[in-house]
């Protein structure tokens, strides 16, 4: 006899799609999807969503032994299809009330046409392709391709995709910044640095040198607005939203050029930070991050801006050639982009594109390309909106006729 | 595979120890099975001392196994012996008799085709495992082992011997080659 509670499905094969599920698991989230929450997780996810609590049945379907056993010269693909479908049966044979498919991620994708489901959340394969509704949830999948990702991030991003989205303590955040930066004495004084654990005797060195905030015991998403995070003992981390500092390097030509590295990072960051809260339909957050950026020491945003915009124009021109050639389109312009290392144009292009529900032709026809010509004309505005509010020269170029 | 139920029966070593007979042949000495099977372990040291998994065609009535497992338990810290046995029937009376083995897992089907549907089994031969023969067992079941030996992956999902479903099928493509 179907059970009358509501049974939803979460696919959670790997990392990502785990931490990204457990970071929406909440209040608001179990009110607005009440009843019993299943996994289906990877064998290395297990242990984690039992800890969690959060789901009343955990099914592993254990890839990496399924594609050993597919590949293998003597037990074969016979065999290890056997092994998927006998796992995934049960759960193939009910009808659910949702599905969750929140990173995108392929491995889960390609299970997602064997269910049934009243209503999918994210990224589904259909007859002609595969599609992505909800646009931050593409951006989460695409931000991966583009080496973006990261967890906090992601976690605002799939909050908005859910109607779940609470941008306090980002408002918060950049208050805090904004008002930081604005005290600072001296260039130095205005990189904040956040810690997470206990610097010991190096706290009073970086104490005396830049602004430091404590954030234990704030919120994770706090990580996302400082320039970079403190860490004691733990090596220099480049990842784009949240790089870290290793707290332990006393040799001071060192730290120089890795603060210099934060910091042009952080410009970055802001700038895909006002984009962000745009795309959240929050302009005044967006308004706020554009006045931080505004706020950065004259010389690393004149070096950062000059920067951006030669790789502006290299992308302009990469976007104008796509534009002349006939469909059907490679998003070659995209694909370059990305492959640009992580940044406000990859970022821009990227939002863009996420809010073409086809996964695999975001750029499809005319309209496309246009569309993503105009947000490279908004990125331009941005960037000449900074130099004049710094007083800064903006250097000749053609960006403004070319876009 | 839809073979004449076995004849298979229990007798009195002189040793007192019981033997499984199968088919009019017994699987181990008649003398002294412990004897025999202490001989035959020892015979097979280089290959135990290489590695901690063994593959044994043929339970018996597992003082092969015994002896097997005595070596490996000295040679590593820990050991894993899988049995492919061809008769069900001796695997359940084995194990009526004489109870679950330590380290050892008995794997048994009419059909030497259904052992690849077995997980444990599939899990334990990614492990690279020796393989040691019973010879009485397989003697008695030639035509079962050397199916089960001569098996090979299938070149296409045409050679399957059951067709997936459509959807399963892209759906399985599609897993085995996403990141």
């Amino acid at each position: 006899m179907q059970s009358e509670t509501p049974r939803h499905l979460h696919l959670m094969l790997n990392a990502q799609a785990m931490e990204l599920s457990l970071s929406v698991f909440g209040t608001a989230f179990c009110k607005k999807y009440p009843g019993e929450h299943i996994a289906l997780v990877g064998k290395n996810q297990e242990e984690s969503a039992r800890v969690s609590g959060f789901f009343q049945e955990i099914h592993v379907l254990d890839s990496y032994f399924i594609r050993q056993c597919a590949t293998h010269p003597i037990i074969g693909d016979e065999s290890a299809f056997h092994f998927f479908q006998k796992t995934l049966e049960p759960l193939v044979a009910q009808r659910w009330n949702s599905l969750f498919n929140l990173s995108g991620h392929t491995t889960n994708t390609a299970l997602t046409p064997l269910f049934s489901a009243t209503r999918i959340v994210g990224t589904r394969h259909v007859e002609d392709g595969t599609r992505c509704p909800e646009p931050q949830l593409k951006l989460i999948a695409q931000l991966t391709q583009a080496k973006m990702s990261n967890p906090l991030l992601e976690r605002l991003l799939a909050h908005k995709a859910l109607g779940q989205l609470d941008l306090s303590v980002a408002e918060q955040w950049i208050t805090r910044m904004a008002d930081l930066r604005q005290r600072a004495t001296d260039p130095l004084k205005a990189v904040v640095l956040g810690y997470t654990d206990d610097l010991g005797t190096q706290k009073g060195l970086y104490d005396h040198l830049f602004t430091l905030v404590d954030l234990r015991g704030e919120e994770a998403e706090s990580s996302l607005y400082v320039d970079a995070v403190l860490r004691s003992g733990i090596a220099n981390h480049d990842e784009y939203f949240t790089p870290t500092i290793n707290a332990r390097e006393t040799d001071y030509g060192d730290l120089e050029t890795r603060i210099g590295e934060v910091l042009h990072c952080a410009v970055g960051k802001w700038i895909c930070f006002s984009f962000l809260f745009d795309s959240l339909g929050n302009a005044r957050l967006a308004l706020a991050a554009e006045k931080i950026v505004s706020r950065f020491p004259h010389d690393i945003l004149r070096d950062y801006l000059n920067g951006e915009l030669g790789r502006l124009k290299e992308t302009a021109k990469a976007l104008l050639e796509e534009m002349r050639r006939p469909a059907p389109y490679t998003g070659k312009t995209l694909i370059a982009a990305w492959r640009g290392g992580p940044g406000p144009i990859p970022f821009a292009c990227t939002l863009e594109t996420s809010l073409h529900s086809d996964v695999e032709k975001s750029i499809s026809n005319e309209q496309d390309l246009k569309a993503l010509k105009n947000r490279l004309k908004q990125l331009n505005q941005f960037y000449e909106r900074c130099y004049r509010a710094t007083a800064l020269e903006i250097p000749k170029t053609d960006l403004a006729l070319t876009l | 595979m839809n073979a004449a139920p076995p004849l298979l029966t229990i007798t009195e070593a002189k040793s007192k120890e019981l033997v499984p007979v199968l088919r009019g042949r017994p699987l181990h000495s008649l003398h002294n099975p412990r004897r025999e099977a202490e001989v035959f372990a020892n015979n097979h040291l280089a290959q135990l001392n290489r590695v901690p998994y063994a593959l044994v065609l043929g339970l018996g009535f597992g003082y092969h196994l015994a002896e097997l497992s005595k070596i490996m338990r000295l040679k590593h810290k820990t050991f894993h012996i899988a049995v492919i046995e061809a008769i069900p029937e001796l695997a359940r009376l084995v194990e009526s008799y004489r109870g679950h083995l330590p380290g050892v897992e008995v794997y048994t089907a009419h059909d030497p085709n259904e052992l690849w549907r077995q997980q444990g089994l599939a899990k334990f031969l990614l492990m690279k495992p020796v393989v040691v023969t019973h010879p009485p067992s397989f003697e008695t079941s030639t035509p079962y082992y050397e199916t089960f030996l001569r098996h090979r992956a299938s070149s296409s999902v045409e050679t399957w011997s059951k067709q997936p479903d459509p959807i399963w099928a892209r759906a399985f493509a599609e897993f085995k080659h996403a990141e």
